[in-house]
């Protein structure tokens, strides 16, 4: 069953085409993963699905709801699609545990209940020995797992994650790659925009590749490597063709 | 942490409820009353821009707007200025809906410009709409009360009150939600938090306090004119030094900075005259120089911030 549905979607800032006439789904219980060159429009798909930009045309559908019109961000967010930014964007001056916190309020209104599954979710994470330090303090790896904790606390349905591996050393990809497995065995969904290669070929069971906003391909880690679009829109023609 | 600080603050009110048996001065009651008053406004400020992030500099707006409501509905029916208090606070809440509406379409100091701007025509609309405001003229109410006992005990109770709400407010969802606000917005949407809404919710209790806090104003002096209550130096400008100086984001600090600063103009008024403003201003930079945090924010008194 499908838990996203993309059709046709286009996004135009201006002359420029960030994402043209793409057509996706995600379903449920998998991971998608999302790979391109740099501006190829993969994040400006997140933007677009959690209503960040308004869609320029084409319609995206969650759970079979339409979702691309009349909906704000945090809607968007409250039906059941969590989100982390390419760039971490942690509450600064508040504890690791009121970050979580603050998104688990999404759910409940009582300060126990919202404390509890914020100390819930830090455990899942492996996260629970930091819950005291400053946001403002953790490094990128950890800033990385703040953005996942936080977005999971909002139970979201599907997780969008933006680059959750890039930036982080060997073994601390290690950890990500496993947190997500976690995540996708809990029973939530996961699309995850990537470019560390090593971990999107291992953690995903589907890839799209985005090129110039368009799509290129998208199946299995294997199909999609040996794919000569794929190649060539990595590496350039003369590879594609030897 | 929060049922800590809500005993602290009923000890301290406790305290300060006894003053008045002790001090029968009028001079000295009268400075505490002051002290009293800017600590409901600095809290009230400060909700919305040390917790929320909205920092306005058109908080007149709503002390006019409170004070104005009870004058006009004595002036106008006849109604006693102490039911008009209830009303100052709603009528305020009524004119922060539509401000807030426009104004937080912009962010930061275009919204602090915005509130300074929509302050500023409220402020020319009472002083020219003379039929109804009266204008320059102003309204003049006898006061209740001789004594300054009965005002110093009603606007103390107002300071607990809006203490007592903000701690509650800063342990709940929504303290919660308006520290995301204020520390990425951006973020906060992505966390699923209604933005705007809760914005509009710190901006509309802000302006309930800061009204009550007009009308109080206005059946304790007696009198009110537009360049008194709408007044962005001695009402906006001051309400934020108030809260910067006690610490902003702290539950203590606007307290503790109604007391510095209407203590030290007191002291600096008496002392040294005309060179008033001057020396006040120095000992501003100085406390903003050397206690970044505010007062409050120094060792001990310092809060999840």
């Amino acid at each position: 069953m499908e838990v996203l549905e993309a059709k046709g979607i286009t996004k135009n800032f201006g002359g420029l085409a960030a994402v043209r006439d793409l057509d996706f789904s995600v379903t449920r219980g998998e991971i998608l993963g999302v790979i391109g060159p740099n501006g190829a429009g993969k994040t400006t798909v997140f933007n677009l699905i959690t209503r960040v930009y308004p869609l320029t045309a084409g319609q995206i559908f969650f759970r079979g709801k339409r979702i691309s019109e009349g909906l704000s961000t945090h809607r968007v967010i409250e039906l059941g699609i969590g989100r982390t930014f390419q760039k971490t964007r942690p509450l600064a001056r508040l504890s690791v545990l009121d970050n979580v916190m603050t998104s688990a309020f999404l759910r409940t209104n009582s300060r126990e209940c919202a404390e509890e599954e914020a100390l819930r979710v830090l455990e899942f994470t492996n996260f629970v020995d930091r819950k005291d330090l400053l946001a403002s303090s953790l490094n990128v790896a950890a800033r990385k797992r703040l953005e996942i904790a936080r977005a999971l606390a909002t139970k979201p349905e599907l997780l969008l994650l933006d680059e959750v591996a890039a930036g982080l050393n060997p073994r601390e990809v290690q950890e990500v790659t496993e947190l997500i497995s976690r995540i996708r065995d809990s029973g939530v969904t996961v699309m995850a925009i990537e470019h560390v290669m090593k971990f999107i070929m291992s953690v995903s069971d589907r890839i799209l590749v985005m090129h110039h906003g368009a799509k290129i391909a998208c199946g299995t880690p294997r199909e999609v490597a040996s794919s000569p679009q794929v190649i060539d829109a990595y590496l350039g023609e003369d590879y594609a063709e030897g | 942490m929060s049922r800590k600080d809500i005993y602290l603050a009923v000890g301290v009110f406790a305290v300060a409820f006894l003053v008045p048996v002790f001090l029968k001065d009028s001079y000295f009651r009268h400075v505490l009353i002051m002290v009293f008053l800017w600590t409901v406004l600095g809290v009230a400020w400060n909700l919305l821009a040390g917790y929320t992030g909205q920092v306005s500099f058109g908080h007149a707006s709503f002390f006019g707007v409170g004070a104005y409501a009870s004058g006009l509905l004595f002036s106008h029916l006849g109604l006693s200025p102490w039911w008009g208090m209830a009303a100052g606070g709603l009528v305020a809440v009524v004119f922060a809906v539509p401000m807030g509406l426009v104004c937080f379409r912009l962010r930061g100091p275009y919204f602090a410009l915005s509130m300074l701007a929509l302050s500023e025509v409220l402020r020319l609309v009472a002083t020219n709409w003379v039929g109804f405001t009266n204008g320059m003229v102003g309204i003049l109410v006898i006061p209740t009360f001789r004594s300054k006992v009965p005002y110093y005990y009603i606007v103390g109770v107002m300071a607990l009150v809006s203490v007592v709400v903000v701690i509650r407010i800063a342990g709940s969802k929504l303290g919660y939600w308006f520290l995301a606000i204020r520390e990425d917005q951006d973020a906060a949407e992505a966390m699923g938090i209604p933005t705007t809404k809760f914005k509009l919710f710190s901006l509309c209790i802000s302006a309930f306090f800061t009204g009550v806090a007009g009308s109080f104003y206005l059946n304790y002096m007696g009198f009110i004119d537009p360049s008194i209550v709408f007044s962005l130096p001695d009402i906006s400008i001051m309400v934020i030094l108030v809260a910067i100086i006690g610490g902003v984001g702290t539950v203590w600090g606007p307290a503790l900075g109604a007391v510095v600063i209407v203590v030290l103009s007191e002291i600096v008024r008496n002392t040294i005259g005309e060179a008033h403003l001057l020396v006040m201003g120095l000992l501003v930079v100085a406390i903003i120089m050397f206690l970044p945090r505010g007062v409050g924010g120094w060792r001990f008194l310092r809060q999840r911030a």
